[in-house]
């Protein structure tokens, strides 16, 4: 699999299906099993939401969602980032505080950082051949 | 009432949902069947969860709807969140529809 995808779309609701059908496009592409390729469109699709609902959430209009997917056809690296008010509680956060908590358990390996020049850079990876030992 | 998701729900269909579910709060029991949703995030486990909550709040029954039809992609979530250990969940319509019109009550008060 040496496929990559290199998404730059607005932060909006609509959108984040969208990221999700570009990134199953490159999973069935590259024939990646069912059980892997779910948790992978779920992962991308926490971190797309997290980005809409809190990245630019103080923004007067909204920004981007950046997403890069590469692979050595052994592991599939995926980064999401946002140019928004990088991390930073929330009292008053619309959702159940999931995102992340999904993500780490579906992926292999997941940071988050704050971003060089601002924002947030989520980088998640996966094995492309599903482990008896995946969560 | 009987609100079914089919398809993939996110963020871009949690509004709508909720919609859903808000106009059918005047039930006395709902139940939400995912036996045809492909695909769910939290953003709708949380929207499920606030219906729960108000079902709660108002006496009213809420169940969920999930079996072994269910697509995995639905099971998985369901199953890293432990949304089933804090919903009612049945396997069958039926049987949840019947469950329904006993009040929902939160785990921790049964």
């Amino acid at each position: 699999m040496s496929d990559e995808l290199d998404l730059v779309l607005a932060s909006s609701a609509e959108n984040v299906p969208v990221v999700r059908q570009a990134v199953r496009g490159l999973l069935d592409a590259a024939s990646v099993e069912d059980q892997v390729a779910g948790d992978v469109l779920l992962a991308v699709t926490e971190a797309c939401t997290n980005v809409v609902r809190h990245a630019y959430r103080d923004a007067s209009a909204p920004g981007e969602i950046e997403i890069t997917a590469s692979s050595d056809g052994h592991r599939l690296v995926i980064a999401v980032r946002d140019r928004g008010c990088g991390l930073s509680p929330r009292i008053d956060s619309p959702g159940l505080g999931l995102g992340l908590p999904v993500i780490a358990a579906v992926s292999d390996r997941m940071e988050v950082h704050e971003a060089d020049g601002g924002g947030t850079l989520v980088t998640m990876e996966f094995a492309l051949a599903a482990s008896a030992d995946r969560a | 009432m009987v609100v079914a998701l089919a398809g993939e729900h996110d963020l871009s269909s949690a509004e709508a949902l909720r919609r859903s579910l808000d106009e059918a709060a005047g039930s006395p029991g709902m139940v939400v069947d995912l036996e045809m949703a492909e695909f769910v995030d939290s953003s709708i486990l949380g929207v499920l969860v606030q219906a729960f909550r108000d079902a709660c709040a108002n006496g009213r029954g809420f169940v969920l709807v999930m079996g072994d039809q269910t697509p995995a992609p639905v099971r998985r979530v369901v199953g890293l969140t432990r949304l089933d250990q804090v919903l009612p969940t049945l396997p069958d319509r039926q049987t949840a529809l019947a469950a329904a019109l006993t009040p929902a009550a939160a785990v921790d008060d049964e």
